[in-house]
């Protein structure tokens, strides 16, 4: 690794291209009707913005609470449905769409060498979609919320809940289609429409990343989309499907909904992980380390996603042989997830590091998502799980998944991608420092949080003993920090789209066929459809020979 | 799902390339999935066991089977469709059994029941 | 990756590489380099589409494998309740409409649009009749009151029939019931007064005390009681969850079915307008597949819902 901590620096000076898709037409007309897959992105990246502020006000008001042992900022009725609408905005609303449908949508094509996605038409219908599920979301906050957290296990969500429950499961019902025909979308074009010379192992690690996260959307989105319908039934007419009054067995919702709950989670982390195998690539100006081990660990990580929903229910009261293999099959998934970090880890080694911000974010994702993944291996165990789940222990480990690795996959990637999307650089010295905010806000907020669940300090509760204040007061604190880290990007990319600098078809020498076509692109990507001659990451051998 | 690679690869050529199923096929399709209607009726009213247990369930799981099979072949047309085609059903099936079998694992061991 | 023309890798990714060999057909989309890959990619899309709908199905059937085993004998008992001389006229008549949605297909194929049309009003009929059977059969059990719910009951061993189905009750449309069913007033026949805070079982929280119709009081610990009348609790267990799974599952069905026939009448328009044609008819093709894939959760509904355990074994 070289020793002198350096940038990319963009010294020549570049114009605008005269025609892209961002000027090709300025209506509002053409922003709803388009059937662009870099507009339809752009009208994505606002929404799940929107969404993210309103679960992170959520989550402020639940941090705020916990500032003290007291319930005395919200009532517990309350911070019930701040909690609940926290993890409903985050999950389905921000987290599940975030890198594919921004990203995915935008750079997909690109990347195979393609004018779209396969079903344009479909892909506005999902933004569509989307916006509707998300309204009824936001419907049922402002008339009331929903208290039964975001897992909405019956026979609380079912019979005693008091709130919107049927509002918010229709909502997020709504939501699954759009991530369902999100998926469809990419598994096709991926299938069908890569350029000439586009092999399968041609493929950036992105685009691997997204076929397998796909294949998880497809498959796993209709049974959780079933099981809310089977919810709403039961509630609004009093049918009996979960219902211990008539027979009925709340566990077999738990299976229903884990079943696609469990691999949602890799919904989420995978195209992160594709973010981080493209920049780390990138500012290692190096080869990627082990490409077919990294490509072939996304999709066995969909598959494997699939056998351990069950260790999210070892409490509930299953089987303790089912309980023992699912413990077994859930070790498993570390594998994958583990080949990856070595390999970006292996990639580090004897590349030339460039430390701009989309690298400072892919080496806090490399760190934080470790501890997170360990972390869930202690929750994997059957004995120690008995003892950690349903604390903050359990809060602590997804937050690092889902935040340490997602949040800051998709800040990497709206970094690494935005002179792409917009043509201009974002400045790189406050983006640095709201990395390194981000990174220590989000440690001082979820650190303490292990330590307060392996205490016992359970989850979902309003108050605590006060021996435990010290340790949430840091937490809160940190969420603070955390809250201005994220802030901040809103700025600074704003700022940027208008005082940027302009950044030219390819500001980090990056290899990729989205890099060779101008920033931002035309509306149908390339002037000619590219014929590919190599394999991907060729940084060796970028001038001359093939 | 990791051998569409190897598959497009050795089937360069397109789907459109289209087998146009004769209708004597497509009657000798609907007279079997009469038949197999008829003889699930049929084997619903007998009591089939072998060693005390009833194997009413599994046959009519297998004649239906074996019609959703015709079904998906010849009406859908997947006995002349690409693998890739082949490989999204089987996995489209794979999966359902993912579903039910880990689902199961559960409700058949439990002790406390 | 280089961009530059290399002869050797024309055949190797999936774009096929001759846009202009069949000259440009109107129903050709820009972003497809050939008529051939936009139809290899609608077809994949469909499947797609298909397995995500196994998926959907795949929930209710797991559902329905739980429960089955849990509660044979209900399971058992309820099916008998439905008749098989529907059920078997239903299942003849949608594998008739499969025949009929394979033999449009076919005609489309071969560019005959006249007969492509006649074999879509075909299945559409087919279809129809199958909806309407499934409306008679519904309207059984709404007047047997074999619907889940605060009125359901069922009692095999009490005739078959349940008491207490007041004169009143018998002359209720289903207009009627559906209207009560939604006011949430179900659990009270006409002429009897009716209990809101009962009827809505999620308005009655624990900690609420509230009384039974037969007289008990829930505490603090308790769950709430179950809304409805005293048959819905004398029912046979588990008979209620064949009953919701059965609405579920034909009622999911049903909804394909009526989706399609929208499709259908989509489909006729286009093809009335000339739009298919032996080198054009994708969305005939597709739609077909989606027409034998409700064909194939039927095949299998049936004899899951009405022939369990018709010869009376254990």
């Amino acid at each position: 690794m070289s020793t002198a901590v350096t940038d990319v620096v963009v010294t020549e000076t570049h114009v605008m291209p005269e025609e892209h898709y961002l000027n090709a037409d300025h209506s509002l007309k053409s922003w709803l009707l388009t059937q662009d897959h870099k507009r339809i992105a752009i009208l994505y990246m606002l929404t799940i913005t929107f969404f993210f502020f309103v679960g992170g006000i959520m989550a402020s008001l639940v941090r705020l609470e916990l500032l003290t042992p007291a319930g005395d900022l919200l009532e517990s009725d309350t911070y019930n449905k701040a909690f609940t609408m926290h993890g409903v905005m985050m999950i389905f609303f921000f987290l599940i769409p975030s890198v594919p449908a921004t990203l995915g949508n935008f750079l997909i094509p690109m990347m195979i060498g393609a004018k779209d996605l396969a079903f344009p038409k479909i892909n506005l219908l999902s933004w569509y979609i989307f916006v509707v599920g998300a309204c009824f979301g936001l419907a049922a906050m402002i008339t009331g919320g929903v208290d039964t957290g975001w897992t909405f296990y019956a026979p609380l969500s079912t019979t005693y809940s008091n709130t919107n429950v049927i509002l918010t499961a229709v909502g997020i019902l709504i939501a699954g289609f759009a991530s369902i025909f999100t998926g469809l979308n990419f598994i096709v074009t991926i299938h069908k429409m890569r350029a000439p010379g586009q092999t399968w192992f041609r493929l950036p690690l992105f685009v691997w990343a997204h076929y397998a996260a796909s294949i998880i959307m497809v498959l796993g989105t209709p049974v959780i989309a079933i099981t809310l319908i089977l919810v709403a039934l039961e509630r609004g007419f009093h049918i009996g499907i979960f219902d211990p009054r008539l027979g009925g067995d709340p566990i077999l919702f738990q299976h229903m909904f884990w079943f696609y709950s469990h691999p949602a989670v890799y919904i989420m982390i995978l195209p992160g992980m594709g973010v981080i195998s493209e920049v780390v690539t990138t500012f290692s100006h190096k080869r990627i380390f082990g490409y077919k081990a990294i490509a072939f660990s996304s999709v066995a990580i969909a598959v494997f996603g699939f056998l351990v929903w069950a260790h999210h229910m070892f409490i509930a009261g299953i089987s303790m042989y089912a309980a023992l293999i699912f413990s077994l099959i859930s070790f498993l998934v570390a594998i994958p997830s583990a080949i990856k970090v070595f390999n970006w880890s292996a990639t580090l080694y004897k590349g030339s590091v460039r430390w701009n911000t989309p690298m400072l974010y892919a080496f806090g994702f490399i760190g934080l998502f470790t501890i997170g993944g360990l972390t869930g291996l202690f929750l994997a165990a059957l004995g120690l799980d008995v003892h950690l789940t349903e604390t903050y222990f359990i809060v602590a480990h997804f937050h690092y998944v889902m935040v340490g690795g997602m949040v800051l996959a998709y800040l990497c990637g709206i970094h690494h991608w935005w002179p792409k999307m917009t043509g201009r650089l974002y400045p790189e010295l406050p983006a640095k420092l709201s990395a390194l905010l981000v990174f220590v806000g989000f440690n001082l907020t979820f650190m303490p949080q292990f330590i307060l669940g392996y205490l016992g300090m359970p989850r979902r509760y309003h108050s605590y003993p006060p021996e435990w204040q010290v340790l949430n007061v840091l937490s809160t604190a940190g969420a603070s920090i955390l809250a201005i880290g994220f802030l901040l990007p809103m700025l600074y990319l704003v700022w940027s789209l208008k005082y940027g600098q302009v950044a030219g078809p390819n500001p980090w020498e990056s290899t990729g066929l989205e890099w060779e076509t101008s920033s931002p692109p035309p509306s149908h990507n390339f002037h000619e459809t590219p014929v590919v001659t190599s394999e991907p990451y060729n940084y060796g051998e970028k001038e001359g020979e093939v | 799902m990791t051998a569409h690679q190897q598959t497009e690869h050795q089937q360069p050529h397109h789907e459109s390339v289209h087998h146009i199923g004769s209708l004597f096929t497509y009657a000798l399709i609907f007279g079997a999935l009469l038949i197999g209607t008829g003889l699930t009726v049929w084997a619903a009213f007998q009591n089939i066991e072998v060693g005390g247990i009833s194997l009413n369930a599994p046959i009519a799981l297998i004649i239906a089977t074996v019609k959703a099979t015709l079904v998906v072949l010849y009406f859908m047309h997947v006995k002349d469709s690409s693998r890739l085609t082949k490989i999204t059903v089987i996995s489209g099936v794979f999966w359902l059994g993912i579903l039910l079998t880990l689902t199961m694992t559960d409700f058949l061991t439990r002790a406390w029941h | 990756m280089a961009t530059r023309t290399d002869p050797e890798v024309h055949d190797v990714g999936a774009h096929g590489h001759h846009a202009g060999d069949e000259g440009h057909h109107p129903r050709h989309l820009h972003h497809f380099d050939t008529m051939d890959q936009q139809k290899d990619a609608s077809g994949l899309g469909m499947w797609v589409f298909l397995i995500q709908e196994v998926m959907f199905f795949g929930g209710l059937f797991c559902a329905y494998l739980v429960y089955r085993n849990r509660f044979f004998p209900a399971f058992g008992a309820a099916s008998a309740t439905l008749s098989i001389e529907l059920g078997t006229f239903n299942t003849v008549v949608l594998i008739g409409s499969s025949l009929t949605m394979a033999l449009a297909v076919n005609a489309a194929q071969r560019g005959l649009v006249k007969r492509l049309m006649g074999f879509i009003i075909a299945t559409m009929i087919l279809g129809t009749v199958f909806l309407g059977v499934k409306v008679v059969e519904y309207s059984q059990k709404f007047e047997k009151r074999e619907i889940p719910g605060q009125n359901f009951c069922f009692e095999p061993q009490g005739g078959g029939r349940c008491a207490g189905v007041s004169e009143a009750q018998e002359k209720e449309t289903i207009p009627d019931l559906l209207k009560r069913y939604m006011t949430g007033g179900l659990g009270h026949p006409p002429g009897e007064p009716s209990d809101s805070a009962l009827a809505h079982g999620a308005a009655s929280i624990p900690g609420e005390t509230v009384t039974t119709p037969e007289g008990h009081s829930s505490g603090e610990e308790g769950p709430p009681p179950l809304p409805g009348g005293s048959e819905r609790q004398r029912s046979m267990p588990g008979s209620e969850i064949y009953f919701s799974l059965y609405f579920a599952m034909t009622g999911m069905h049903a909804l394909h079915m009526i989706i399609g026939m929208g499709l259908m009448l989509w489909l006729l328009y286009n093809a009335h307008k000339g739009m298919y044609s032996a080198a054009y008819y994708t969305p005939i093709e597709n739609f077909g597949l989606y027409w034998h894939f409700v064909d194939i959760v039927w095949i299998y509904l049936f004899p899951l819902l009405y022939l369990i355990n018709r010869h009376g074994g254990h």
